[in-house]
């Protein structure tokens, strides 16, 4: 059954690698769902994940020749998802021009617990709603380390920051969503 | 009784792993219109740059077929010849295959060495209007500027040399020599004398 599946989705792909605009449709309609979490993950709202969404998509099915069949297409295309939200962040971020610069992040490097009492009952939107509240850095290494698997090291490189820097945006991240959870009528995020 | 406790970055994983998103009608059709914008304009350029590719190459297979053509045609042209041995012959074909086709320089040497009583009756006729209207400088016992500039031969003949070119005299005389010029210019000065 996998087989098939693995069989009629590179069939698809080769389609689209023709510029066949029904196969396209397809591959656009069955990832939709996955690659708008990651979009939604990375922006603060709907409509920058649309447009994140749209760019990768683009960029998707301009370079779909370039993918060789080796590891998992979604894999692939969530890479593509993820870089494209990286360059909007980036370009964001050069305009605040935001230097936070952290040379020594021992301090930061423990995990953070929640009761598991608080946390019933909380929706899927409603972590959506907390992650997106999150400052932009902060939750650009939140995403990248936690739904990603990036480490520090590679995400201060992607995203042009320090290694400890990163560390301590984790660290701020986790902090900020504890206390929303915990306290949710604070407002803490900003 | 106890707490459990959970990490904070499972809790968020979980939740939005659990997000249910359905598309919106007509999100597909912005896609296509962006693809629309997009593709067909790579697809241009793609073709743009295969018809230079392809184009380039018809017109150097055409030039290479062009020049083989040309080499066939001279070279019947050089066959067909009934007397290519002679000057006349040597005057149809042009001096660049003569040069490329036939290698042993010495019927041509032997051809432009010939003088011109000898030369075929076509080059005689050429060689007579051409002599005729060479114009000879005028002169007079008084005129000073015809001694100095006209008086000695070797004047004359720099002067026809001046109006006609090396390649004409070579063409019409069979040869690049001042001779000719000198000894016809010669016998009319001593015409003159008496």
């Amino acid at each position: 059954m996998e087989t098939l599946i693995d069989i009629s989705q590179k069939q698809l792909i080769e389609k689209c690698c023709k510029n066949d605009r029904k196969s396209q449709a397809a591959l656009y309609k069955t990832h939709y769902q996955a690659m708008m979490k990651v979009c939604l993950r990375y922006s603060g709202n709907r409509e920058d994940a649309n447009e994140i969404l749209n760019s990768g998509f683009l960029k998707v099915f301009t370079s779909i020749s370039n993918y060789n069949f080796q590891g998992s297409f979604e894999g692939w295309m969530r890479k593509i998802m993820v870089n494209t939200a990286l360059d909007k962040i980036k370009s964001e971020q050069i305009q605040k021009q935001n230097t936070l610069v952290v040379e020594d992040y021992s301090a930061y490097e423990n995990e953070i617990m929640v009761e598991n009492d608080a946390v019933k009952g909380i929706s899927s939107e409603v972590v959506l709603g907390l992650v997106n509240q999150l400052p932009l850095m902060s939750r650009s290494v939140f995403n990248l380390y936690v739904f990603d698997g990036y480490s520090h090291r590679e995400i201060s490189q992607m995203l042009g920051i320090k290694e400890g820097t990163s560390h301590w945006h984790l660290m701020n991240a986790r902090t900020l969503l504890k206390e929303k959870i915990s306290h949710p009528q604070t407002q803490i995020f900003n | 009784m106890e707490q459990i406790y959970i990490s904070i970055d499972d809790f968020i994983h979980n939740g939005i792993d659990n997000l249910a998103i359905e598309m919106p009608v007509g999100e597909w059709e912005k896609m296509s219109a962006l693809l629309d914008i997009e593709l067909p304009a790579k697809k241009q350029f793609k073709n743009f740059r295969n018809i230079i590719f392809w184009g380039a190459s018809l017109l150097i297979v055409a030039l290479f077929v062009y020049q083989q053509w040309n080499r066939t045609v001279s070279n019947k042209a050089i066959l067909s010849c009934p007397e290519r041995k002679t000057a006349e012959c040597k005057r149809i074909v042009s001096p660049t295959v003569l040069k490329s086709e036939e290698p042993s320089t010495t019927t041509t040497v032997d051809v432009s060495l010939k003088p011109i009583i000898n030369a075929p009756p076509i080059i005689k006729d050429t060689i007579k209007p051409k002599l005729k209207s060479i114009e000879l400088p005028k002169h007079s016992k008084t005129s000073n500027n015809y001694q100095k500039t006209s008086s000695s031969p070797n004047n004359i003949s720099k002067n026809l040399q001046d109006e006609y070119s090396e390649k004409d005299q070579v063409d019409y005389f069979g040869i690049a020599s001042d001779s000719i010029i000198y000894d016809n210019i010669g016998k009319v000065k001593k015409k003159k004398r008496k």
